[in-house]
């Protein structure tokens, strides 16, 4: 019964499945009376379904590192978590989408199940080992981002959005394919594990495993929007709607570190006693550091003159992605499990920051920077929790996101990469600049900053207990993580990777 | 390599064919325009207003549809291809074939509820 085995180890994307054909069904079955268009069941199954999945996700962290399918899928702890990570995602944008004014309520059975499939896309990419699987579902999780970031048909700059994403998504896809094929040629099977093994007994080309490495790199920074294609992601942040944007700069993040890590750890390195030694000719740690420096450079120089709340929210999100991709060169397991640790503390975060900035801009109609004003006057909730999403992505204690940074800041000075941790230190401060703007707007005072009123859009007990769960995390792990990074690194000494 | 010297000639026959019929037409065959001869084609009867207008999109709906469910058709074949082979091992593959047109049925009927493939 080697099927069925395989097939209870990846229940968690069955559900998912399930759960769009199922959404998609219900959408189209519950319109019989026109008058009787409200979402409430749609959105009752979506969220169903993906509590299912984030249930049976969070009960196969336990399961020991197997492969399945012929060595296509491999469902280890980090795998699982990140499917974790993945999921609860997904529930937090299928409820921003729920209370998303932009999208017209006979919409959102589609937004849903669009959103379920991306998830589930991601969730295959984070686990899959060869590299046919890992390209269709990079496609799968392209394609749903395509599509979401056009959902509004009326606005002129969501299909700007749309087209944007959906040409830069081509060329990297053909660059991919590319891609693959030459580490095909040179590794002799399409087998992540088995290409590793080939270029660690023989010494290849250095030139083509930079040519190699290269074309795979630029499908990685097209998912995470890193330096050299992360010009089109703010675009798409604003364009798109903000669930959508949700979900484009946190899922497609989590699932680009997945993939990243399968890159640079898993073909490109081979595995030494508590770190991944990369490969003897072959220094691709120079060019993630580089990357990640200028990434982190970028997003935050660009910030400073932003005057769109969410524009400054995407090129936030690319400058902590550029923090994210310090801790990889560094290929230890602290190294690593550091990254871990500050992607579930990124993926909160910044999915509490669009929750609140969603509920802002729907109530305000404008998506200016001044529409924060005095917003903890009005909504004294919603704008301490903004406060403190915006302070941890900061990275300011007693907040989880400074534990995080603090780690990977720690490995990186601790492998003497000391220019590197100059730049980190340098543009945490620059983060903070913008951040502490954005507070200051919230707690302004001026005249006509309480005239505004309550927001229309957060009466709702959902919202706020979502909220709740969101901040919950913030505050808690910034103080007492010690939990959570040591369970990050036992299923890290776990992997056979 | 010498097994696709075939290609190269099939390919040089192609574009010789083309060439030369072009070249011909352009220098040999007669030239003697008038005005009924020069207007725009439409389907022989006088053209009726100027050809700038917007193409409604149920054109490209329909081909794309299409496009989606033909690639399906391509699946099929492969499947049918090894269905015999593998009918003798275990009955399975039939519910495998199953599984993968209920998921794209599923598609279909979302398209027929939401009104895709209206022609008007």
């Amino acid at each position: 019964m080697e099927e069925l085995k395989s097939l209870f180890l990846i229940s968690p994307e069955l559900m998912l499945f399930a759960t769009a054909i199922v959404t998609l069904l219900v959408d189209i079955s519950s319109r019989r009376r026109p008058s009787d268009s409200s979402p409430r069941l749609v959105t009752g199954f979506a969220l169903l379904g993906l509590l299912g999945a984030l249930a049976l996700s969070l009960r196969s962290l336990g399961f020991a590192p197997t492969e399945i399918f012929s060595r296509a899928l491999s469902i280890d702890p980090v795998s699982q978590f990140i499917k974790t990570l993945l999921i609860f995602a997904g529930i937090i944008t299928v409820l921003q989408g729920s209370m998303s004014r932009e999208i017209h309520d006979t919409e959102k059975g589609e937004l849903y199940a669009l959103l379920v499939l991306g998830t589930l896309g991601m969730c295959v990419m984070a686990s899959a080992v060869h590299f046919l699987l890992l390209f269709l579902a990079y496609e799968m999780a392209g394609v749903t981002c395509y599509v979401l970031a056009a959902f509004k048909r009326r606005s002129s700059l969501s299909s700007e959005a749309g087209v944007k994403l959906f040409i830069h998504g081509s060329l990297t896809t053909i660059l991919f394919a590319i891609g693959i094929v030459m580490l095909y040629g040179i590794g002799k099977s399409f087998n992540i594990l088995d290409i590793r093994t080939q270029l660690t007994s023989a010494t290849m080309p250095t030139g083509y495993l930079w040519v190699a490495f290269g074309l795979i790199f630029v499908a990685l920074a097209g998912r995470l929007a890193i330096f050299p294609f992360h010009f089109l992601a703010p675009d798409i942040v604003e364009g798109a709607p903000s669930p959508v944007s949700s979900f484009f700069s946190v899922s497609s993040c989590i699932a680009g570190m997945a993939f990243a890590l399968r890159l640079c750890i898993h073909i490109f390195s081979a595995k030494g006693d508590l770190k991944w030694v990369h490969l003897a000719n072959f220094e691709w740690p120079d060019l993630i550091t580089a990357v990640a420096a200028v990434t982190m450079t970028i997003g935050n120089l660009t910030a400073l003159y932003q005057t769109n709340l969410k524009r400054l929210i995407g090129y936030s999100c690319i400058a902590q992605v550029g923090y994210l991709l310090m801790g990889i060169p560094v290929s230890t397991h602290a190294g690593i499990a550091a990254v871990l640790f500050s992607l579930g503390t990124y993926c909160v975060v910044t999915l509490g920051t669009f929750f609140v900035i969603q509920m802002v801009t729907d109530s305000a109609g404008s998506e200016k920077i001044t529409i924060l004003r005095g917003l903890v006057w009005r909504n004294p909730y919603e704008g301490v929790a903004l406060c403190v999403f915006l302070l941890s992505l900061a990275g300011l204690p007693p907040l989880v996101g400074f534990v995080g940074r603090f780690y990977i800041l720690g490995v990186v000075v601790r492998e003497k990469l000391y220019w590197l941790s100059i730049v980190a230190a340098i543009n945490w401060v620059l983060g903070l600049t913008y951040y502490l703007s954005m507070i200051k707007q919230v707690f302004s005072t001026d005249a006509g900053a309480t005239a505004g009123g309550p927001l229309t859009t957060s009466a709702n007990f959902v919202a706020k207990s979502a909220l709740a769960v969101l901040l919950l995390p913030t505050l808690v792990l910034g103080i007492y993580w010690d939990p959570l990074m040591n369970y990050i690194t036992r299923s890290l000494g776990a992997v056979a990777w | 390599m010498t097994a696709y010297i075939p290609v190269l000639l099939l390919m040089g026959v192609g574009i010789a064919i083309s060439t030369v019929v072009l070249i011909l037409t352009t220098f040999v065959g007669p030239h003697r325009p008038n005005k009924k001869k020069m207007s725009v084609y439409e389907c022989g009867v006088p053209p009726i207003g100027d050809a700038r207008r917007r193409v409604s999109v149920k054109f490209y709906l329909v081909a794309i549809l299409f496009l989606l469910f033909d690639v399906e058709g391509v699946f099929f074949f492969p499947w049918a291809a090894v269905f015999r082979k593998y009918l003798a091992v275990n009955g399975f593959i039939l519910v495998e074939m199953f599984f993968f047109v209920a998921i794209l049925l599923v598609g279909y009927v979302y398209i027929l509820k939401k009104g895709a493939l209206e022609w008007d």
